[in-house]
């Protein structure tokens, strides 16, 4: 079953049919519109979704955001993987 | 006629309820909440890091070590600042341990003879939101086109709605009554925005 929160599109963009509740979560939640608590489970999907919302938003307001590289560098789940490892062995 | 009764102040006051509900689950034990508070920061600490060490590896080493320490420290704070200034607090004294136990090495010439409390490059609230560099301007000039292109192929009520909240900073209640639409539709426009354009930056980052 696809995620609801995987980054997908609908050609050509509409509002013609409105997003579920469901789908538009972690779009509301970043506008501080939704409750964390709303939402069943986190995935990956909706971290890589907040990762795009964080980008567009920073570069609307003009706030430095180093390059590419930084960037990605933490969305690499092998850096979260190696965190988690270390947080795990205390 | 809309009327904007609220600016960017009132949105980021409805970013930091986000916030707050993050450190929330965060102070739980919910990892993904941690990452999710670490994300709009990471970029401008690794690169304030960089600048100084000089060596992409060992900013990030520095950086890991910060996440470290406020990971397992979170509930000892209490959100009076920013999740972001915290860290980068964390961040400032990790890199200053480091660079101590680093000119404290004989192999190794000091990266900096400055005063700590008032070299200007330590300040790294304001120092990872400085001028950025040639290649980060560009970086940053074709996110900006990108983020443009997709806005204008956008619906007209979709763009209004986005644009609304993201550079007007109004509410979905605000801006349900400016389009006199549900506040269901205009949260389902902005998605649908914030969809469209993540979906045209995704080559971008991936590129990079």
């Amino acid at each position: 079953m696809t995620d609801p929160h995987s980054l997908q599109r609908t050609k050509p963009v509409t509002d013609s049919i409105l997003a579920s509740e469901n789908e538009s979560w972690v779009s509301a939640f970043f506008d501080g519109e939704a409750m964390l608590s709303e939402q069943g489970g986190w995935t990956e999907a909706i971290q890589n979704r907040l990762y795009y919302y964080t980008i567009t938003r920073q570069v609307l307001r003009g706030e430095p955001m180093g390059q590419a590289p930084e960037r990605r560098a933490l969305l690499q789940r092998t850096a979260w993987t190696a965190f988690w490892a270390r947080i795990d062995a205390i | 006629m809309s009327t904007h009764v609220a600016g960017p102040a009132k949105a980021r006051g409805q970013e930091s309820r986000a916030e707050m509900a993050l450190l929330d689950a965060a102070r739980s034990g919910d990892r993904h909440a941690f990452e999710a508070l670490v994300l709009p920061c990471q970029a401008g600490i690794l690169r304030w890091l960089g600048r100084l060490t000089q060596d992409r590896a060992a900013a990030e080493e520095l950086f890991q070590e910060s996440l470290f320490k406020a990971y397992v420290s979170i509930e000892g704070f209490r959100g009076e600042a920013s999740f972001a200034t915290w860290l980068s607090r964390i961040a400032r004294n990790t890199y200053l341990a480091w660079r101590k136990n680093q000119q404290q090495r004989p192999d190794n010439v000091p990266i900096s003879t400055g005063d700590d409390e008032i070299d200007p490059a330590l300040d790294i609230v304001n120092g990872w939101t400085d001028q950025p560099t040639p290649e980060e301007q560009l970086w940053q000039q074709e996110l900006a086109n990108a983020i443009s292109k997709s806005l204008d192929a956008l619906p007209a009520a979709l763009r209004d709605a986005f644009e609304q909240r993201e550079q007007g900073g109004l509410s979905y209640a605000q801006i349900a009554q400016n389009q006199q639409v549900p506040v269901g539709t205009v949260r389902s426009r902005i998605h649908r925005a914030r969809e469209a354009i993540a979906h045209d930056l995704k080559p971008l980052m991936e590129d990079a």
